[in-house]
């Protein structure tokens, strides 16, 4: 059987390696190097990908995959995503446009989203309210999307235990689908 | 036809014992809640109120003649949100930094008290007007956008069902057994969506070619999701500890 495996996306300083390192058995596999890019406060940034697992028994493991934030790495979002269990697209408050960021990431994996487990986490929305959550909904909204929205902490596990919560939930709803499908 | 015109209301937020930068904050989120609310909100300092806003710990007290404010909003320091954090007649209390989504709730919340026979100023559900106005009591339905957080608070078990209700369809049956939460609780839940204009109601379901199931109809609309097998889930909870019922 194939594991399955969860994708971290989202804007460079996100915490896309946080939320994978709180869920991962093993310290992820990073392929951070030093920043060059005066816009993003801090010393390193991942250029690759970072990878953790968390080990479900029987020799199958969750795959955790962090895409690179740049949108100059947009052609390997899409390949991370492919087949993936779930989408988990972080959004940091603070940046000049965190909207205009949502909506970048709407474009890079418009044709997965209608029909894949999905959740968006807005993080730094104590410190920058602004966007509210409800501007966030309203961007999925333009385009037909319902897919929940919500601030987090990627710092604290339980925040991104939420995220996954969240999409495993969605999976069920699917799942249930395919069942009573098959019942019919 | 003659659309019909609806003067908005006045309605007054009395300010008391303020942070200078709360009460910026407040006047910002005033004017950008305009399309949410169904009155015109303003700030003032003394006079009639209709929602009493606090924002520091000393006793309130009420200057100039006023009808009783139907609401008091308490502004204090701390972790989070916590609207609504006490009872249905006591103070409400927001945290700081104040957040523009539990203000606005609060705001509508008083709405709501006020005027409860006014129509809403959002916009109108996806919903056909037969039924009663609870269109969602008898078909199936779905979110047509994803509720605010102060929308989802009060409700024990409001993310998953809104989770649920973001990826397909469902009657309120379906709904309660799919979730595994109680039925009445789902009903309240739903029913402050479809008031919210949250909810869109599929039209009735034609029926189906023989050999076409209804489930499979449903899944239709929305193309392949990734497989997962109920027991994948159920092992991924586990092993990361997360409860069985699903995001509360």
């Amino acid at each position: 059987m194939k594991d399955p495996k969860i994708v971290f996306t989202g804007t460079p300083g996100a915490g896309k390696t946080t939320a994978i390192a709180a869920l991962s058995d093993m310290p992820p596999v990073t392929t951070d190097v030093r920043n060059t890019d005066p816009t993003l406060a801090k010393s390193h940034t991942t250029v690759g990908l970072d990878f953790g697992q968390v080990d479900l028994g029987d020799g199958q493991v969750l795959r955790l995959f962090g895409t690179p934030g740049q949108l100059r790495f947009e052609f390997m979002w899409q390949i991370l995503a492919a087949d993936a269990l779930a989408l988990v697209v972080l959004i940091d408050n603070s940046r000049p446009d965190p909207l205009r960021d949502l909506a970048d990431y709407l474009d890079a994996y418009q044709a997965l989203l209608p029909s894949m487990n999905a959740v968006i986490g807005v993080g730094r929305t104590l410190e920058c309210p602004l966007p509210t959550l409800d501007e966030f909904s309203d961007v999925l909204g333009d385009r037909g999307l319902v897919v929940p929205v919500l601030a987090v902490d990627v710092r604290e596990r339980a925040d991104v235990l939420m995220l996954v919560d969240i999409v495993l939930a969605q999976a069920e709803a699917r799942d249930e689908t395919r069942d009573e499908a098959t019942q019919e | 036809m003659k659309a019909a015109t609806t003067v908005r209301r006045r309605l007054s937020v009395l300010a008391q014992s303020m942070k200078v930068q709360d009460m910026l904050k407040v006047e910002v989120f005033l004017r950008l809640a305009q399309g949410r609310l169904r009155c015109d909100w303003q700030v003032s300092t003394t006079g009639e109120a209709h929602l009493l806003l606090v924002g520091g710990d000393e006793p309130t007290t009420i200057p100039g003649l006023l009808d009783d404010p139907v609401s008091q909003l308490q502004l204090v320091d701390g972790p989070g949100t916590s609207f609504p954090a006490s009872g249905a007649d006591g103070p409400q209390v927001l945290t700081r930094p104040l957040q523009y989504d539990a203000f606005v709730d609060a705001l509508l919340a008083v709405e709501d008290k006020l005027l409860p026979k006014l129509p809403s100023a959002a916009p109108a559900p996806m919903v056909p007007a037969t039924a009663g106005g609870r269109p969602w009591a008898t078909g199936r339905f779905r979110l047509s956008r994803w509720p605010s957080a102060g929308l989802l608070q009060p409700h024990r078990y409001g993310v998953r069902l809104a989770t649920f209700l973001s990826v397909r369809p469902v009657t309120l049956d379906e709904l309660a057994r799919l979730c595994n939460v109680d039925g009445a609780e789902c009903a309240r839940f739903v029913d402050a969506m479809g008031h919210a204009g949250l909810l869109s109601v599929a039209a009735r379901m034609a029926p189906q070619p023989r050999g076409v199931p209804a489930a499979a109809a449903a899944a239709g609309e929305r193309g392949t999701a990734p497989a997962a097998d109920a027991g994948l889930v159920s092992r991924l909870r586990r092993t990361l500890g997360i409860g069985n019922k699903g995001p509360a």
